[in-house]
């Protein structure tokens, strides 16, 4: 245990020490007086350990806070995040309305858009992340981060991605670490450099070639070609951007204290290398939109992430109801300490007259609270103090309020005028400075 | 399109899809007669014209779940009836478990009728995205390449029923069309720009000898070459048009033994690889040259050549010269070859190159051939080497065998060869080059080029048209481009990112009928060409595919099925064999479940023979024209040593290999395969239920519909629970409102009838099983069990001959569906049905044969049609 805070220490300062900021030059058009905005959303799988509330292990094993209001009392769970109870908020009762009655273990399709699978057959809506990044993706050398453990998109109701586009398409999660370095922080090869230059016309022309086509498809066909016409237009906006950033050198991470080759075999390392990514895409800028699906509600890699604890695999089979929520509670509680040791590092890394944590609204939660249960989301909403949030407190809410109501908060704090998100009914104005 | 037949065909389609199943009767009637008098009878008064309760109004509904808006209000409705949640518990009026039921059953056919309309393509192909697994493999056949593209590709999903090349489920994304380019990109840059001149060889050539030069070759004591552990630099040579050079120092490497025994006559290894032995599959790498021994105390001893600077990225050649030393009881050592490179002190990555039985005493040599990208034969760290590492991959089992005791492996030299190209230029610059050379004009060769490459990648004729604009596209591009070999990998990357080389199945060449139509056409040659490569192949055609669908001979029937035949003896088909296979049997469950080790111990390794038992199966099925019975018993199994020592037959040696099975082995049929065995238990446990669901979803195309909200899984058995109840006692508490009991009795007992073999698949009966750790082992199995129509199964020996009697006809359908769906790239829908039924007769007429089956997909009329 020691040797592992000692290593992410290192790395973290490594990578702090070693950035350089040469992207500042490209935001000429962004004047600095005006403060980044930034937004994370995170997921666990399966729910979370809710013993009876007059249970002894109440304080030990339970995920959520015992009272409400700014005199809540933690769990043993959320001590690691206690060190910054000012900054964080614990909600409770919130869920999407349209999938409160599934059955188990849809929730992360839906937890960042609120769509109604059921009513449009499994057709998404754009996710939070996606809805903010259209007035906040834009400042950056990349739109968003979408990293999940299982990577790629799934299937619908067992989604390895939490974020989709504007048109509810999937977008791929990237799940190696490697790979996700190398986009944001390797070196542009000479072959990149050819890529970039001859990418305009390659995607001219192959999009006269679909265009052609597709005036002689039928409605099925044409509905995969659109697909591929979607994604080649969307690469096309990605060139432009490359492009614009071409002469800014991407920032230099001194990656050899790093091993980026860790995968989900050895969960601790690979979570916490996945945060640390997160970390460095924030704190240089590379994007200030980001999701990360620490696991899919499938049996996937991230079945083996108990053993990290010693536990034996089998994040499904913990989590269902048992006469003793130890061990449940002591894997939570595992995923909590990566996820307060990743917001403890964005509050460590200080950014114009606060920290970067302060200009990073974190979202994190699941879909269910008690085994298969698709309401009460267990909810923990940290930083963004700079864009008008207030934390240190529990919110309790009523189990019928929509969790897309936080979410035209979140939105219209993030630079998005909108009264409406998904579902929603309100807006959830307690999270906000008074 | 005016004649009648075609007026009615296009009626029946336009009003097919609304009604899934012409078996079934239409939607209103049984809602008017069933649905709507449960609901006015027992709901209205709390969700009707008076009272909204949860504002929920129920007579107003539209009950078409499809066209309406209330598709999520009926799914709840459903749930909370089949749940018994609703009429409460306090209202007046009950419905009896019968009307409810009838309801539940009602409604359930309903929302499937609604999805499956909903996912309807019309019993028509669709375009589709090759699978990451097929554009790897068309970039290997296109490009003469043999590396594996799709790594950095996201994952794919399944459709449904399993598999993956569903159209469906193939979306396409900005990332994958990034990866695409860039993959791409990278293969034509590596082919392009390699050098004119043939890059040296490096040639490594390890000799004991040359290993110890101080040391006398004389007989060593075992125990001191344990001590000394021999470490000592390693020249390697260059090899030049048969000019041979020292390599410079940079290049220098190292000969590691870690623990092998030195003789006069080489180097042996004795093999001793523990293989039942618990390992935790989730600790870091394999750490090398920790904790070792010479085989004396159970470690594995191997040699390895550490090197610097070795050129990974291109083909490497090794060559063993070895002999066995067979142990006690006619044991062979098995050569085990490894290519792998350090990424941190003592952590290492490696994969294997070759792992063969050698059973010959004579020194003799070993070639291997591979790609050395296809490898972590390079380290991601500077400085560290990369390594070949060989061991004796012999598995002694659980037995304790004495040293001498040990099959041996005498290695006399060892030869590494990077860089090793059998040609130059190397084939994939030849053939993409061959018909431009010499190049005079840049715009005549660039047309040479792509008139050879474009109808290969587009797998069909090219218009002069469609050259042209590619070469227009390379004159653009040549204006900023600096050289002809850079704009010449634009230019092709353009080829492989058009839509005609990522998307099968297009419908434009297609001259005569109206592409929008809705009539069914017949497929072009080359499309049929493709169709019949992807599902065979998971690849594009090949020369001789593509020469026939030009003399327009491939929808001759007699031609198709020769090609058929053909197709299946070529080794390329081992890839319908793989993916078939992992995505028909849901394979995958086997990676995603983790072994309780508090139950067993398990070597995580032994997964992959749970997945290769069952591809090598059917796949010898197929390959020996045997019948799809084999699938539900078999008196073979395809066993390698660890797979036999898992299933405790004793007696096997060697590869994986057939085997014929006594009856006291208990084995026989994919029903007794780990891979689905264990894939369908808790890890620890068995579990009745998945068990017999995957039955019915995979081996009779029958799934029960999905399980209502808030079910708890079964309850684990605590081991120090006195009073613990039996399986069949918590699959009854499991099952106790009658709805759930109704879907359960239809489940469970598929799945108790397996109730002989434990967790991982190993066989057990009477109170006790000793596979399991205590305090685990005491059990109770009962595979007794009664079918929902009322036939009593005693034990598995009864589920088989059951299916094999009374099921036969479903079973032979659901294969034949399956591999039909497989090969269409979609699901099968009502248009397909007597497609479906013709196949079935034929093949019942040949003993069903599993080989017939796939030949009569090949000839059926969903297959040469779109």
């Amino acid at each position: 245990m020691k040797s592992w805070h000692l290593k992410r220490r290192t790395i973290l300062k490594s990578a702090g020490v070693s950035v350089a900021l040469p992207w500042m030059e490209c935001m000429g058009d962004e004047t600095t007086s005006d403060r980044k905005k930034r937004f994370f959303g995170g997921y666990f799988a399966y729910g979370v350990p809710m013993p009876a509330d007059d249970a002894e292990d109440r304080l030990q094993n339970g995920w959520f806070p015992v009272g409400t209001g700014r005199d809540y009392k933690a769990p043993e769970m959320h001590q690691c995040i206690m060190p910054l109870r000012d900054k964080v908020t614990f909600l409770s009762g919130l869920s999407h309305p349209s999938m409160r009655t599934t059955s188990a273990h849809k929730g992360a399709d839906v937890f960042l858009t609120g769509a109604n699978l059921l009513k449009t057959y499994d057709k998404q809506s754009i996710s939070i992340d996606q809805s903010i990044a259209q007035s906040i993706g834009n400042h950056t050398r990349y739109r968003s981060l979408v990293m999940s453990s299982m990577g790629g998109v799934n299937r619908p109701y067992r989604s390895s991605t939490l974020s989709f586009d504007r048109s509810g398409r999937p977008i791929p999660a990237l799940n190696r670490p490697a790979e996700i370095f190398r986009r944001l922080f390797g070196e542009v090869t000479e072959s990149e450099r050819n890529a970039l230059a001859s990418r305009g016309s390659i995607i001219d022309e192959v999009l006269d070639e679909a265009n052609s086509l597709n005036l002689r498809l039928g409605a099925n066909d044409r509905r995969k070609l659109d697909d591929y016409l979607a994604s080649v237009r969307e690469v096309e906006k990605m060139t432009e951007r490359a492009k614009k950033w071409q002469k800014t050198p991407k920032p230099k991470i001194d990656s050899r204290d790093m091993d980026l080759e860790v995968n989900a075999n050895t969960p601790r390392e690979y979570l916490a290398m996945m945060y640390d990514l997160l970390v460095l895409a924030f704190q240089t800028d590379s994007t200030r939109v980001a999701t990360f699906q620490t696991a899919a509600e499938e049996a996937g890699p991230a079945e083996g992430f108990p053993r990290a604890i010693g536990l034996p695999a089998g994040a499904h089979r913990l989590s269902h109801e048992k006469k003793d929520y130890a061990d449940v509670a002591k894997y939570i509680g595992f995923l909590n300490q990566l996820h307060a040791d990743f917001v403890g590092k964005l509050d460590a890394i200080q950014e114009g007259d606060g920290t970067l944590l302060d200009n990073t609204l974190c979202f994190y939660g699941c879909a269910t609270s008690k085994t298969h249960r698709a309401t009460n989301y267990p909810i923990i909403l940290s930083g963004g103090k700079n864009m008008g949030f207030n934390h240190g407190a529990h919110l309790h809410y009523q189990d019928d309020v929509p969790l897309a109501n936080l979410f035209v908060t979140i939105a219209n704090q993030l630079g998005q005028q909108t009264t409406r998100f998904a579902d929603s009914t309100a807006d959830i104005s307690e999270v906000l400075t008074t | 399109m005016n004649t009648p037949a075609s007026i009615a065909c296009l009626l029946t389609l336009l009003i097919l899809p609304t009604k899934a199943r012409s078996d079934e009767p239409d939607q209103t009637e049984p809602f008017n007669a069933i649905v709507k008098p449960f609901l006015v009878k027992y709901c209205n008064d709390c969700h009707g014209p008076d009272q909204q309760k949860a504002q929920l109004r129920l007579d107003r509904l539209d009950p078409d779940p499809l066209h309406g808006n209330d598709a999520e209000v009926w799914q709840e409705v459903l749930d909370l009836i089949n749940v018994s949640e609703m009429p409460p518990e306090d209202a007046k009026l009950q419905p009896t478990a019968t009307e409810r039921q009838a309801v539940a059953d009602r409604l359930t056919d309903m929302m499937r009728q609604a999805l499956e309309s909903q996912r309807s393509s019309g019993g028509r192909n669709v375009m589709r995205r090759m699978t990451a697994y097929e554009y790897s493999n068309t970039l290997r056949d296109l490009l003469h390449l043999d590396l594996r593209f799709a790594t950095d590709l996201p994952p794919e999903a399944a459709a449904k029923e399993g598999f993956k090349n569903n159209s469906s489920v193939l979306g396409t994304s900005a990332l994958h069309i990034e990866y695409f380019e860039r993959i791409a990109r990278r293969a034509l840059e590596r082919i392009i720009l390699a050098p004119e001149e043939q890059p040296p060889e490096y040639f490594v050539r390890v000799e004991p000898e040359q290993a110890f030069p101080n040391k006398p070759a004389t007989p060593t004591n075992p125990k001191q070459s344990k001590k000394a552990k021999p470490k000592t630099s390693v020249s390697m040579t260059l090899k030049t048009n048969r000019q041979t050079q020292s390599s410079s120092k940079k290049n220098a490497g190292k000969f590691v033994l870690d623990h092998g025994e030195l003789t006069p006559g080489g180097i042996l290894l004795a093999g001793n690889r523990p293989s039942d032995k618990a390992s935790d599959p989730y600790t870091a790498p394999r750490k090398q040259g920790g904790a070792g021994g010479d085989g004396r105390s159970g470690h594995q001893p191997e040699f390895r050549v550490e090197m610097y600077n070795v050129p990974h990225d291109a083909p490497v050649k090794i060559r063993v010269h070895c002999s066995a030393v067979p142990g006690a009881g006619q044991t062979f050592p098995r050569l085990s070859c490894e290519l792998g490179s350090f990424r941190g002190a003592g952590v290492s990555d490696q994969k294997e190159a070759a792992n063969i039985e050698v059973r010959s005493q004579q020194p003799r040599t070993y070639e291997f051939s591979v790609h050395g990208a296809n490898f972590p034969f390079q380290s991601n760290k500077p400085g560290r080497p990369s390594y070949f590492r060989i061991f004796n991959d012999y598995r002694r089992g659980t037995s304790s065998l004495a040293y001498e005791d040990l099959p041996k492996l005498n290695i006399d030299w060892v030869e590494i060869i990077c860089n090793h190209y059998p040609q130059w230029p190397a084939k994939p610059k030849q053939s993409i080059l061959a018909d431009a050379l010499p190049i005079e004009n840049e715009s005549v060769a660039m047309r040479q080029m792509l008139t050879s490459f474009m109808p290969r990648a587009f797998r069909r004729p090219v218009s002069e048209q469609e050259i042209e604009r590619k070469v227009d596209l390379f004159e653009r591009l040549r204006k900023q481009e600096n050289s002809f070999e850079a704009t010449t990998i634009s230019t092709l990357t353009a080829v492989l990112c058009s839509p005609h080389f990522l998307l099968i199945s297009e419908p434009e060449t297609a001259t005569l009928s109206d592409p929008g139509s809705l009539e069914k056409r017949r497929l072009t040659d080359f499309e049929l060409a493709s169709r019949l490569s992807y599902f065979l192949w998971s690849s594009m055609p090949d020369d001789e595919l593509f020469e026939l669908a030009k003399q327009e001979k491939l929808h001759d029937p007699t031609t198709l099925l020769a090609q058929t035949r053909r197709m299946l003896g070529d080794p390329k088909s081992k890839a319908f064999s793989q993916h078939f296979t992992s995505q028909w049997l849901d394979l995958a469950g086997v990676r995603r479940l983790a072994v309780n080790p508090e139950y067993f111990s398990f070597r995580e390794t032994t997964k992959d023979l749970f997945e290769q038992e069952s591809i090598r199966f059917v796949d010898h099925v197929l390959r020996n024209q045997l019948s799809i019975s084999e699938f539900i018993d078999s008196d073979f199994a395809i066993l390698n040593p660890d797979l036999a020592r898992h299933y405790r037959i004793p007696g096997i040696s060697g590869g994986f290999d057939v085997h014929n099975l006594d009856r006291k082995h208990h084995r026989g049929g994919l029903l007794t395969q780990a891979s689905m065995l264990f894939g369908n238990s808790t890890g620890a446990e068995t579990h009745p239920i998945r068990r017999g669901v995957w039955i019915l979803e995979r081996l009779l195309d029958d799934p029960p519909p999905p399980p209502p909200p808030n079910v708890p899984d079964l309850p684990e058995p605590e081991p120090q629970d006195e009073s613990k109840l039996s399986l069949k006692e918590r699959l009854q508490a499991h099952a106790q409102v009658a709805s759930c009991r109704d879907c359960h009795s239809k489940i469970d007992p598929w799945g108790v009838a397996l109730e002989n073999y434990n967790a991982l698949g190993q066989w057990r009966e009477g109170n006790v099983d000793t596979n399991v750790k205590p305090p685990f082992q005491v059990v109770s199995v009962d595979p007794s069990t009664k079918l929902k129509n009322g036939k009593t199964l005693n034990h598995l020996g009864d589920l088989k001959n059951y299916i094999l009697t009374e099921k036969r006809s479903q079973f032979r359908r659901a294969v034949v569906s399956k591999a039909m769906a497989y090969g269409l790239g979609r699901y099968l829908e009502l248009t397909d049905r007597s497609a479906v039924d013709a196949i079935c007769e034929v093949v019942q007429d040949h003993q069903d044969r599993f080989d017939i089956i796939i030949e009569q997909i090949v000839l059926s009329e969903p297959f040469l049609t779109r």
